[in-house]
């Protein structure tokens, strides 16, 4: 460990390297103590028969810390036993038991006197999270169906074994996290996402939700704790006004979605009805963005890069009867000397609704393009997005906005000025909101979820280990 | 020295760094602890052997890491057991920063058992190829292949843009 290395070729200024370095070391100090596990093990040795007989005894000797350990253990996944293990789940055998998840009460910032695009702020917890048995919990996706009843879709370290299980989190109160069992299906990072897999979740209510990804759905009806698959799936779903939209695509044959559909059904209910979008819809398309906010309904189609002028601007449609019908939009994103994407469309209530455009060409441009009219016309909004790469969108457009990529940046004029989010740095993998208060933002690799309930002007953070 | 005493003198002297490694190739912490107490335990029997080893630890650490192999063989090998509770989780503003680093020891997670394993006595041990080789039981080449495969996916990992989700949350 001391013993300075010869240098070989690749290792120096390599950024790999350097990294794999640093996360080594890092993580490194994460590991156990040593001085109780080396007593642990002289111990042992110490109480074992004769040396001749330790291959037949070799497991009676873990029983001196293994027991204490299992039993410290069992406390902590309390839940999980009553929970957790009841159920018939067919991957109980390695799943994550219910482990619950407090976090201190959220502690935010006084609203400051309004003025024009205040800095947000942040609000670093100063209690500790005190977590069970859950270990290397990354978040997925967020729903929530009120404002402090969710669930989180994540995988984490099997409890029961090597490897990563899925994992479904629910809170009742903000405050504290607990795995169900149920989820029978794969997520990134769990057997290669093998089918049934699944990266997203949406809960209509407390009782119906619905877990989907490219190639599969699932729906509860009982909060989570069974799921039944429905047919087909969604690249994109969201429920509103008692009733669900899902977007699905042939994923096959194409730089992009293609063969994009659109299918409404009641809340609850398994059979789907298809809404027509017309032909534009089934050309290929390089990028396909969602929204819903208010009654409205939003698709963003961004053309294939390659392709033809025909095919290559943005195309908006808008509905709003629940996604049974869809407007065909104008072009969002103002065209100058070279060609501008539309990239992700965010919805607010009362025809309000914003575009993020970015320059097709390096070095890529950001800005925002917003609508007051429901789409018919858009002013772009030329303020400057201090992110090094933006990819998303949220919020009510004429109070909030929120671009993702690295960092988080705010905007309370329509995108005409940004403000950087202190504290909420790194890849921002989930922006989300349920109203045009209350909004959520998953950083930190999947294990931070951060909350605001004042339009993003101040965020709390819940870390999970 | 008896047996008894030089095993407990090696232990307590090295069980930080075996806890360390095997964590990182591991990365669990109760699989860390297991992977540890499994191959002393199993070492102590023949300890006189390992006191004659040119270099002890060396030799602990090779036995360490075929034990990681096979157990990771052992596909039906499941012990039943949680984690102890942490006393507390600190260092909040730490997670953002370590984001890049935990992309970094999340593709790690996801290499090859003895890709990761050489990768780690190369990066972190900062074994020799020759060393390397001796603690996984392989020739230098075949090490040099291991990090060299290692590193180039995890290059790949970090060069993947993964478009970050938006969506309503309710």
């Amino acid at each position: 460990m001391n013993k300075p290395i010869e240098p070989r070729p690749g290792d120096p200024r390599d950024p790999v390297v350097d990294a794999l370095r640093a996360s080594l070391t890092e993580h490194a100090r994460r590991a156990p103590t040593a001085d109780v596990l080396a007593e642990r093990i002289i111990a042992s040795v110490d109480t074992r028969p004769p040396a001749r007989d330790l291959h037949r005894d070799r497991r009676r000797g873990w029983s001196t810390w293994t027991l204490p350990l299992v039993a410290a253990g069992s406390v902590a996944a309390v839940v999980g036993a009553a929970i957790g293990l009841a159920h018939d789940n067919p991957h109980a055998d390695k799943a994550p038991p219910a482990a619950s998840i407090s976090v201190s009460p959220s502690v935010t910032h006084p609203a400051s006197t309004p003025a024009p695009n205040p800095s947000p702020t942040t609000t670093p917890s100063t209690t500790p999270v005190d977590t069970s048995t859950l270990h290397h919990v990354q978040i997925l996706d967020l729903t929530f169906a009120g404002a402090d009843d969710g669930w989180a879709l994540a995988s984490a370290d099997c409890v029961n074994g090597p490897g990563r299980c899925t994992a479904l989190l629910r809170t009742t109160n903000g405050e504290v996290w607990k795995s169900m069992p149920g989820a029978a299906f794969n997520v990134d990072g769990v057997n290669d996402c093998a089918d049934p897999c699944v990266n997203h979740i949406r809960f209509a209510t407390d009782e119906i939700g619905y877990a989907y990804g490219s190639d599969a759905l699932w729906m509860t009806t009982d909060g989570g704790l069974h799921w039944a698959q429905q047919g087909g799936g969604a690249e994109y779903l969201e429920t509103l006004d008692n009733n669900v939209i899902r977007v699905v695509s042939d994923g096959s044959g194409c730089p992009g979605p293609c063969n994009v559909r659109v299918e409404t059904a009641a809340i609850g209910a398994t059979t789907w009805t298809p809404a027509s979008l017309g032909r534009a819809a089934r050309a290929p398309v390089y990028g396909l963005s969602f929204a819903r906010g208010g009654s409205d309904a939003y698709l963003l189609f961004t053309g294939h890069v390659t392709g033809g002028a025909d095919v290559a601007t943005s195309t908006l449609y808008r509905s709003t009867d629940g996604g049974r019908t869809w407007n065909k939009r104008n072009e969002p994103c103002a065209q100058s000397s070279q060609e501008i994407d539309g990239v992700a469309v965010a919805a607010g209530g009362g025809d309000r609704v914003s575009v993020l455009c970015a320059t097709r060409q390096a070095p890529r441009r950001w800005f925002v393009a917003t609508s007051a009219d429901g789409g018919v016309s858009f002013t772009g909004q030329q303020g400057a997005i201090p992110a090094a790469t933006a990819g998303v969108l949220a919020g009510d457009p004429t109070t909030v906005l929120v671009a993702g990529g690295i960092g988080l940046s705010r905007s309370t004029d329509g995108g005409s000025s940004w403000v950087p989010v202190p504290g909420v740095t790194g890849e921002v993998a989930f922006v989300g909101f349920e109203s045009d208060r209350v909004g959520r933002v998953v950083t930190g690799g999947g294990r931070t979820i951060w909350t605001t309930r004042d339009a993003g002007e101040t965020w709390t953070k819940v870390n999970f280990r | 020295m008896r047996t008894e005493a030089g095993f407990a003198i090696f232990v307590r002297e090295h069980t930080r760094a075996l806890i360390r490694t095997a964590y990182l190739i591991t990365g669990s912490r109760l699989a860390a602890e297991e992977l540890v107490q499994d191959t002393l335990v199993r070492l102590y029997p023949k300890w006189h052997r390992v006191e004659a080893a040119d270099i002890p630890l060396a030799y602990v650490r090779r036995a360490l890491m075929n034990g990681y192999v096979n157990q990771t063989r052992r596909a039906s090998r499941r012990e039943f057991a949680y984690e102890d509770v942490p006393d507390r989780v600190d260092e909040y503003d730490a997670v953002n920063q370590l984001a890049d680093r935990d992309e970094i020891w999340a593709g790690l997670r996801d290499l090859p058992d003895r890709q990761r394993a050489a990768l780690v006595l190369r990066f972190f041990e900062d074994l020799t190829d020759a060393e390397s080789a001796d603690a996984l039981g392989c020739r230098v080449g075949t090490v040099r292949s291991l990090v060299s495969r290692g590193l180039a996916a995890l290059r790949e990992q970090m060069t993947e843009q993964r478009p970050p989700q938006a969506g309503r949350t309710a």
